[in-house]
């Protein structure tokens, strides 16, 4: 049924189907709106992101700097072409450190989390070290992981995890304590015992705050392992970059630099993808997928 | 028959060094399938009754004894429903009247049923797949009545439920409230700040005190059910309502 139906059959009606097309007018508008909104947001930050570079390009050229002070966007791309098949290795060596270090830190921050949150007296026993352990500046003693654990995977692999499973145990255990005590005594009321409050109520509680800490840490892992073979390995993207800059094959280094990078970009993205399946019914959430309406 | 016996039921909060005496001590027994409702001054240790009627606290004086039975670490087969409707945004409105049969480890099945049956009949039938943050503070707050009557509990415990509501919509729930009841023949305790609401559902005001809270008035209720909103400017509700007024202005709470 549009507007001017509804004028025909009804004239005391009018005003109203006159608002009413007015309303729908504008929403077209905002919609509109919307789009170019969302076109403009797309893009601005591309054109910016291109016409950087061509002024990058361009400064190259012009002041005539050698390769080795900073090389054109064009030869590091010449160099990413060219070195495919070294970078593609480096990066998944590097990418390997991080997942298995990533996937162990996970492991040991929920399950401490869990335990200081349930017990106050691992709390106190433990809670000294861990603010010891976070406040020692961990890039400085990275190269202690050489003598103590020697050359190779299983250093890049424990600096990610000493690098990522802080942010991680802090959000679960404020995660785990944040469930609303009412909420917890009302399944109580209804004969639930401790063990369904935790799964029915505190956990997805956590949750949120859980996803927070893994989105900070997840992001820090592909930067983990790369310290960690700048320190510790013959291998990977971190040990491709000291080379070559040691080497003053600049293009090469900014190559491994802009692979590290797509790495990091690509963990957030895969992050936020995990967020979304994992908790849609977030306030942060909502409205987000297309699933509810 | 008297099902719930108060006997010098006191409650004294200390934490940090400092005590304070919130409650009583307080005797009074609830009839069965009557509706009991509290009145008093906010701080009063309201809802610190209505949680150790419920099991989930425990009186520092006195005791609570169910049929005879001393209550102890929790009072099995009640329905709660607090001033927040405490539904779980992780969950549709369905899974969330389910709760309280999940926690009591029922199959879904026959459950699923009946939460249809309740939500129908509470007016929210039609939203039983939304989630709650799609719903308006009234329909959420029916959800949470539904949840709690879920198992058929035989006593509903009610503490504030409707202060949240606008006042339209609060006469809505109070007539529906009394319709469920009136079906469902639990026995009801219902904290309220509304005078006219305690008078028009319960069967029975107890008046409390400032802190610590203690039974200053006993007041039954006898007017007809099923009640109308319009039974409100009735001279005998109007009588009740200003007994319950002057209690408060007499302790002082309230003054002319
Ligand atoms: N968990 C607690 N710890 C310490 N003190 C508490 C606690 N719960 C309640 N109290 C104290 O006990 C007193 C009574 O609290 P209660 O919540 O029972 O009052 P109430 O009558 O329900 O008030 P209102 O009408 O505002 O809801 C208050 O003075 C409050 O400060
Ligand atoms: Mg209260």
């Amino acid at each position: 049924m549009s507007a001017t139906d509804q004028t025909a059959r009804d004239g005391a009606a009018t005003d109203q189907a006159r608002r009413l097309a007015s309303v729908r007018t504008q929403q077209a508008q905002l919609r509109e709106q919307g789009f170019t909104g969302r076109a403009w947001g797309f893009l601005l930050p591309t054109a910016s992101g291109l016409g950087g570079l061509l002024l990058w390009e361009l400064a190259v050229h012009w002041f005539q700097l050698p390769s080795y002070l900073l090389p054109a966007p064009s030869e590091v791309a010449l160099v990413m072409v060219e070195k495919w098949q070294l970078l593609l290795d480096q990066l998944v060596y590097t990418a390997f450190a991080a997942i298995v270090g990533f996937v162990i830190a996970v492991v040991i921050a929920l399950s401490l989390g869990a335990m200081i949150a349930a017990s106050p007296f691992v709390e106190r026993v433990l809670y000294v070290w861990l603010v010891v352990f976070h406040a020692i500046p961990k890039v400085v003693v990275a190269p202690l992981l050489l003598v103590w654990i020697g050359f190779g995977l299983q250093s890049s692999i424990i600096f990610v995890v000493v690098f990522t499973f802080f942010p991680m145990l802090v959000n679960t255990v404020a995660g785990l304590r944040s469930a609303d005590p009412d909420l917890l005594l009302l399944a109580r009321s209804m004969g639930g015992g401790n063990w369904q409050l935790l799964r029915k109520i505190r956990i997805p509680s956590a949750l949120p705050s859980i996803i927070a800490g893994v989105k900070i840490s997840i992001t820090l892992a592909p930067l983990g392992a790369v310290i960690g073979e700048f320190v510790a390995s013959n291998k990977g993207l971190g040990h491709m970059l000291i080379q070559s800059v040691g080497s003053l094959e600049v293009p090469v280094a900014f190559a491994a630099v802009t692979v590290v990078s797509l790495l990091g970009i690509f963990t957030w993205y895969l992050a936020e993808f995990f967020e979304r399946a994992t908790i849609p019914w977030h306030a942060s959430q909502r409205g987000r997928s297309g699933s509810d309406s | 028959m008297q099902e719930i016996v108060v006997e010098g039921v006191e409650r004294t909060y200390r934490s940090g060094g400092r005590a304070v005496h919130a409650l009583g001590p307080v005797d009074f027994a609830i009839e069965q399938g009557r509706t009991t409702t509290i009145v008093g001054p906010s701080g009063c240790g309201k809802s610190t009754l209505l949680r150790i009627l419920g099991g989930l606290d425990r009186p520092s004086g006195g005791q609570v004894r169910v049929r005879g039975e001393p209550v102890g670490e929790r009072v099995e087969g009640i329905g709660v429903v607090f001033q927040r409707d405490l539904l779980l945004d992780w969950r549709n409105i369905l899974d969330n009247v389910l709760l309280a049969a999940e926690m009591k480890g029922l199959p879904r099945g026959p459950a699923a049923k009946r939460a249809h049956a309740l939500l129908t009949e509470l007016g929210v039938g039609d939203f039983a797949d939304r989630h709650p943050w799609e719903l308006s503070g009234g329909m959420r707050q029916r959800v949470a009545i539904a949840r709690a009557l879920l198992c058929e509990p035989w006593l509903l415990l009610l503490d504030e439920p409707f202060s949240a509501l606008d006042a339209l919509t609060r006469d809505q729930m109070g007539v529906l409230l009394q319709r469920v009841q009136q079906t469902a023949k639990t026995t009801s305790v219902l904290i309220t700040h509304s005078i006219p609401e305690a008078v028009f559902l319960s069967d029975r005001v107890l008046v409390m005190s400032g802190r610590p809270g203690v039974i200053l008035d006993d007041i039954a209720i006898d007017l007809p059910r099923p009640r109308t909103l319009a039974m409100r400017e009735e001279p005998e509700f109007a009588a009740i309502a200003r007994r319950i007024r002057m209690q408060f202005e007499r302790s002082g709470v309230l003054t002319a």
